[in-house]
């Protein structure tokens, strides 16, 4: 970090919970001693939004230099974010960012996502508008070497709605947070989010919200909030840049427990829920401590005291939290604390700067700042109680979550749970099938489709009529000769896939179906219908009266009977294998099915 | 306890104020002032000065009126119609 200006910081060391009125202070007194003082390679952002960051910007600046490194801020035009996105010879690429942070405006975005009384369609669109912000988050990707940021949207405090605001699909809140959502599963490499959302509930919704500000000069948000939110800011650019800190340094007594364990001993230091409330509080700050060791932060003890004093409550103390075999370092003597925590930097082999130094004595705490100014000090004061959000606020040791959630997850299963979700809210079948929007296709079984039609003959138990198994050269021969159609689904949510393979030939005036299978995937989407429909054209165009098949039961096909019953089949003989001839004379009306033809446009498109 | 003080006292609290938020020390702002004639008295100065004067005096003012007070007498009015004057 650069000297001169960061000492000049430090002596104006406002908490990021400091007004409006005391951020604009810091940032005018940071401006100024810059303009002396230009900083080599500052950190470029640019800021695209519709709402006004001019008062935001100087505290941003003033946030970033204090926890990172200085910044040069471009802001574009109020309400260009598009243009500037998708005009390649825009002011915003000239400026060559390395950061380019999207606000998104709730009010646009409740626009694009309307109220409305099904959930799934709320989800539906929501999902759609997000995709519209990572797409063109995307296209500033390609354009520019650089990483994209898009902010949270907050939801309004006095939703239309009131109670239900969040929990009806018609609520504004609930829109909102459907679209947060949306983003989240869809976000990609090289786009992070900015949980904007997160700092407005800390700060207080209600306080959040200035109306008159909005219609006055359209600040999106209470300017006491700046501070938080610059913070907020810096230390996530500061993680993203891997600059979040790595060492957590911790004092012992009354740090980690209550009372000395010089004095007190194992039995006097109070710490688990045995040791009261206090104890209870410091097993709480463990606790945490414990969980940012699991997300990789390392653990480390500087304390004045006898070593082997000093580790017992570790190996012997019921109520620790903590264990032996948490810290990477432990030092543990009569040593000043500058030193040790030399020692603890090298033998970790970390940078000073990667440290942070947690302490209730502020002597130790002052001594730390003055000798190691690399070293974050975190003085702990009073109540325990209040450890872990100290700590926690300062944002020391965030880091961007990178997600093990396997991205080769074909579309169709992600399709089916959404599927399974939207179907356990429908009112009735009816209204859910028309909701599905299912749109079927059908075609003869050729070269590039025999594959995965002869698979499901064989794979098919449940929905499977007659249970032949053709080899696959049997099938080839029978794609020529006869009829071998396939059919394949798809609703709004996404692709089936091939669903349903049918084997028929012509007799005489009769249509037999010599293997009809179904993949339990399509079940409860009329698609047997549709087949059906599909097959009657068929024998109509062979001049058929009648269409027949031969069902062979199996322990699992049982299903097959009450379909077939259902399409306006008619069991018509029981051989003594118990093989059940079904027939349906053409006379009868063709059942009525949900799905509609997929376009023609949309089947040359269409993948396997 | 609300306490009627001069204008004069208003003024020269307000030209602490309003030097602050611009930045600027020694300045010497009279009721006839106007924001045009000040440097460095733009939009964006003026959100940061009426926010400072709602925070000191305890009052909000209504949205119509942001825009409009563009002279130190019109503030000087609109704090002694709707502030909390303190005892100093």
């Amino acid at each position: 970090m650069s000297g001169t200006v960061v000492e000049s910081i430090e002596t104006h060391s406002i908490a990021p919970t400091a007004c409006f009125q005391e951020q604009w202070q810091a940032a005018l007194q940071y401006q100024r001693q810059c303009l002396d003082k230009p900083s080599l390679n500052p950190i470029r952002i640019a800021f695209l939004a519709a709402s006004t960051l001019d008062h935001l910007v100087p505290v941003i600046r003033y946030w970033m230099a204090r926890e990172t490194f200085p910044t040069e801020i471009y802001v574009a035009p109020f309400r260009t974010i598009e243009t500037e996105i998708l005009d390649s010879n825009s002011a915003l690429y000239e400026f060559k960012p390395d950061y380019v942070v999207l606000l998104l405006e709730t009010n646009d975005l409740l626009a694009q996502v309307p109220a409305h009384p099904y959930r799934q369609i709320v989800r539906e669109s929501a999902a759609r508008e997000a995709g519209r912000w990572i797409a063109l988050a995307k296209s500033v990707l390609e354009k520019t070497a650089t990483h994209v940021l898009i902010a949270t949207p907050v939801p309004p405090s006095d939703g239309p709605m009131g109670l239900q605001d969040a929990l009806s699909p018609e609520g504004s809140a609930y829109r909102v947070q459907r679209i947060t959502e949306a983003l989240v599963e869809q976000v990609p490499a090289g786009i992070t989010l900015w949980d904007l959302t997160s700092i407005a509930y800390a700060f207080g919704l209600h306080a959040w919200h200035q109306p008159a500000l909005w219609f006055h000069s359209k600040h999106a948000f209470n300017l006491d909030a700046y501070g938080i939110v610059a913070h907020h800011f810096s230390r996530l650019i500061a993680g993203l840049r891997g600059q979040a800190k790595k060492v957590c340094v911790l004092d012992l007594d009354q740090t980690l427990w209550g009372g000395v364990i010089g004095d007190d001993g194992l039995n006097g230091i109070r710490i688990g829920v045995d040791a009261g409330a206090e104890g209870e509080a410091y097993a709480a700050f463990q606790g945490y401590l414990k969980e940012l060791r699991q997300q990789g932060v390392l653990l480390a003890v500087c304390s004045k005291n006898e070593h082997e004093t000093a580790k017992e409550p570790f190996l012997k103390h019921e109520g620790m939290v903590l264990k032996w075999q948490d810290f990477a370092a432990f030092e543990a003597n009569w040593n000043n604390k500058a030193d040790n925590l030399l020692k603890i930097a090298q033998k970790l082999n970390v940078g000073l700067q990667s440290l942070v130094f947690v302490d209730d004595n502020p002597v130790e705490c002052d001594y730390v700042k003055r000798a190691l100014p690399e070293v974050t000090v975190v003085h702990l004061a009073d109540d325990p109680a209040h450890y872990i959000s100290t700590l926690s606020r300062l944002r020391l040791f965030d880091k961007p979550h990178v997600t093990q959630e396997d991205r080769h997850r074909t579309g169709m299963i992600a399709a089916e749970l959404e599927r399974e979700a939207a179907q356990r809210l429908a009112i009735n079948t009816d209204i859910f099938l028309d909701s599905l929007d299912l749109r079927g296709e059908k075609g003869s079984v050729d070269g590039a489709t025999i594959e995965r039609s002869w698979q499901l003959l064989h794979k098919t138990n449940q929905f499977n009529v007659t249970t032949r198994t053709p080899t696959l050269q049997e099938m080839t021969q029978k794609s020529h000769e006869g009829i071998v159609r396939w059919y394949r689904l798809r609703d709004r949510f996404g692709e089936y896939g091939i669903v349903s393979v049918v084997i028929a030939e012509s007799q005489d005036q009769r249509l037999v179906i010599e293997a009809w299978v179904m993949s339990c995937r399509a079940f409860q989407r009329t698609l047997e219908a549709f087949v059906m429909r599909d097959l009657i054209e068929l024998a109509q165009s062979r001049h058929c009266t009648v269409i027949e098949v031969l069902y062979r039961p199996t322990t699992r096909n049982g299903l097959v009977v009450g379909a077939l019953r259902q399409l306006g089949f008619q069991e018509v003989q029981v051989l003594a294998n118990h093989d059940t001839l079904f027939t349906f004379a053409l006379s009868q009306p063709a059942p009525p099915t949900a799905i509609r033809n997929k376009e023609h446009e949309m089947a040359l498109i269409s993948q396997e | 306890m609300l306490q009627t003080q001069d204008r004069a006292v208003i003024l020269n609290r307000l030209n602490q104020i309003i030097g602050q938020q611009l930045g600027l020390t020694n300045i010497h702002l009279s009721e006839s002032t106007t924001a045009k004639e000040v440097p460095g008295w733009d939009s964006l100065a003026h959100v940061t000065i009426i926010l400072a004067i709602e925070k000191e005096y305890q009052f909000k003012l209504r949205t119509s009126e942001i825009g409009k007070l563009q002279d130190v007498a019109g503030l000087v009015d609109m704090i002694l119609q709707r502030g909390v004057i303190k005892a100093s």
